[in-house]
């Protein structure tokens, strides 16, 4: 899986470029999101789009894809991180490896046990050769008094570590350690994967997929067309690129919640022939940000926020690191909204709803990550 | 004399029943414009981004020194036939009747106008004037409207920017330094309270990660005061915000055996500075 259009390089963090939607679609989603907020409207409405469409219930995105994107991923963390995690020899150095929440987890657990480098998932430093790889960092990172003694004495001790290390670390985390400790002076490099833009998205997509169709249900265009210049005719991309914040994972995700297909049309097999090209064609209408209850919204937004600082939590664990009381049954309010998942105790982010949590946190003018 | 006459008779429009429906009509549609526009933007506001909020609210007056200056050019060609001559009598006899009758309020107003191009206040900041701090929630022609953090509505005439002097917390921007105060022995060490209050500061929610956080010490004669400072996200935490800084700086000081002066002992060095 290589093409120009695809990212060469990890990127550093503070030169990430965010990539934008249009602005007119922007400013459509927000006059529609303010709508929705207020309650006016309640559905997506896609008039050029056929009345007998339905949501797929499964998935419409092949393994191979995922497969392809991590084989694409694990090759850029090689080109940087490799022969520096093999070197024996000083001086060592700290590097931060960030990601966000949409990222799969475990996915540097994945590569560094593919390469046979050394994982540790406690907060310390064993003696040993080459890098030490941390894979998440958010897990060892407590928002409260204690959390900051011992986050201070693990960064000290990274600073005077016998090896290079790698922290994995989650994009919330590391702009809250940032911003509100010494980490960017241990640390020496921090990275995260580059931003997929509308073309890689369109490279991606059109490898992988190539029998469908894709129509924007906004404006009823082939997605996947080019004009002449070779630049995308149709805009969902780049607005679907700025919704994922140029995550391929994000993006992929939101692609695959947004297909509508005729019910025929989940088997290749059954394609009718002669059929007319807007009945084969798969139609894309992106979901509504999910609406959160009146009367549990700004604890909701405590809790979402602190679920991306701090990673997967158990509900006992999160009294200490929000001083507020929450109200009974908040965490299962939003896995009902779809945003987390409640799993043998532990909540987490639902990965596929992270550009929705983002965006609900942005909007509610909670501080940001920042890579 | 006759003249004088002709000109007075020529100062009105004839003032038909039309005219006066057509009057009535402009008046009517100025303020139902405005009404709405009252009634919406605040709730529109409220579901935007923060950043958005306040300047999404400062429409409101905005609209109504629009509105208000479209009702009186078109209603002055119904009433007064507009000459120059008529011009400067019509302004003169409003200056009197203006000077006399309704001083007050047009004092009150034109501070009005002067506050929206000026901008001590707008829509949403928090503001102290006298001993009254609250949000701007409304700014009418005549006085603007503060909510306190009592719930409590004050009206202050508009006047009042002639006079005193206008504490903005924010002025415009979407947050504000919040301080919570705590009074240490002075005749104990302080070695690590900066540390402590600026770490209890830092792991708060309600924090703007992107402001400073500063612990500020002063000896005062019965104690020391120390001051965290730091920014919430959100203007309207200030209040919960600095509960909770007060909350656990409390905890964490005492929890460090940093001796927090209380009342009594305090009325008590008085006391004995006093024998």
């Amino acid at each position: 899986m290589t093409s120009s259009a695809f990212p060469s390089d990890l990127a550093h963090v503070g030169g990430y470029d965010w990539p934008r939607a249009p602005t007119t679609s922007s400013l459509k989603a927000g006059y529609r999101r303010i709508w929705e907020k207020l309650r006016v409207l309640d559905d997506q409405k896609a008039d050029l789009m056929p009345d007998d469409l339905e949501r797929l219930s499964g998935s419409l995105i092949p393994d191979d894809l995922w497969t392809a994107l991590r084989e694409f991923q694990f090759k850029r963390l090689d080109e940087v991180y490799l022969d520096w995690a093999r070197h024996t020899d000083g001086p060592y150095t700290v590097c931060a490896f960030v990601t966000m929440p949409s990222v799969p987890q475990g996915i540097l657990v994945d590569w560094a046990k593919d390469r046979g480098l050394d994982l540790v998932d406690g907060a310390a430093v064993p003696a040993g050769q080459g890098a030490l790889i941390v894979p998440d960092l958010s897990a060892l990172v407590r928002r409260n008094m204690e959390g900051r003694a011992a986050m201070r004495a693990y960064l000290a001790e990274l600073d005077g570590a016998s090896r290079n290390v790698l922290l994995g670390v989650s994009s919330w985390t590391w702009t809250y350690l940032a911003q509100t400790s010494a980490i960017e002076a241990v640390v020496s490099d921090a990275r995260s994967f580059a931003p997929f833009n509308d073309k890689a998205l369109a490279e991606l997509i059109g490898t992988h997929m190539s029998h469908d169709a894709f129509k924007s249900a906004e404006t009823g265009k082939d997605i996947l067309s080019k004009d002449d210049d070779g630049a995308l005719k149709d805009s969902y991309l780049k607005t679907l690129a700025a919704r994922a914040f140029g995550c391929p994972w994000a993006a992929l995700r939101l692609f695959d919640a947004a297909v509508n297909r005729q019910p025929d049309q989940k088997d290749k097999g059954e394609n009718a022939e002669g059929k007319k090209l807007d009945e084969q064609a798969t139609w894309l209408q992106d979901r509504a940000v999910p609406q959160l209850p009146n009367h549990i919204r700004r604890p909701s937004h405590f809790l979402l926020h602190a679920l991306l600082i701090h990673g997967p939590m158990a509900a006992k664990d999160v009294g200490a690191v929000l001083p507020m009381t929450l109200p009974v049954g908040l965490p299962s309010a939003l896995g009902r909204a779809g945003l987390v998942d409640e799993d043998a105790g532990m909540i987490a982010i639902r990965e596929k709803s992270y550009p929705h949590v983002r965006r609900i946190l942005s909007e509610a003018g909670f501080p940001l990550d920042l890579i | 004399m006759d003249t004088e006459n002709y000109d007075l008779t020529k100062l009105f429009n004839d003032l038909t029943g039309w005219s006066v429906l057509q009057i009535g009509l402009v008046i009517a549609i100025c303020f139902i414009a405005y009404q709405i526009v009252r009634f919406i933007v605040p709730r529109v506001a409220e579901h935007l981004p923060a950043r958005f909020r306040l300047l999404v609210l400062n429409l409101i007056p905005l609209t109504r020194l629009t509105l208000f200056a479209v009702a009186v050019f078109l209603i002055i060609p119904m009433v007064f036939n507009v000459t120059l001559k008529n011009f400067v009598l019509v302004l003169g006899g409003l200056g009197v009747a203006v000077g006399f009758a309704v001083k007050d309020w047009a004092t009150s107003a034109v501070a009005g106008i002067v506050a929206v191009f000026e901008r001590p206040y707008r829509s949403g900041d928090w503001i102290r004037i006298g001993d009254d701090y609250g949000e701007v929630i409304d700014i009418h022609t005549r006085s603007v409207k503060l909510r306190k953090a009592d719930d409590d509505v004050v009206t202050i005439p508009h006047s009042r920017i002639w006079s005193e002097n206008i504490v903005n917390a924010n002025d415009g921007e979407k947050t504000l330094m919040c301080v919570a105060e705590f009074m240490v022995a002075p005749d104990k060490p302080t070695t690590g309270i900066g540390d402590i209050l600026t770490d209890v500061a830092r792991t708060s929610p309600y924090l703007d990660w992107a402001r400073p956080v500063k612990v500020i010490m002063r000896n005062e004669v019965y104690a020391t005061r120390v001051q965290l400072k730091a920014y919430p996200f959100e203007l309207r935490d200030q209040f919960i915000f600095i509960t909770d800084l007060t909350d656990r700086g409390r905890d964490a000081l005492i929890g460090a055996g940093i001796s927090i002066v209380s009342t009594p002992e305090f009325g008590s060095y008085k006391q004995r500075s006093r024998d």
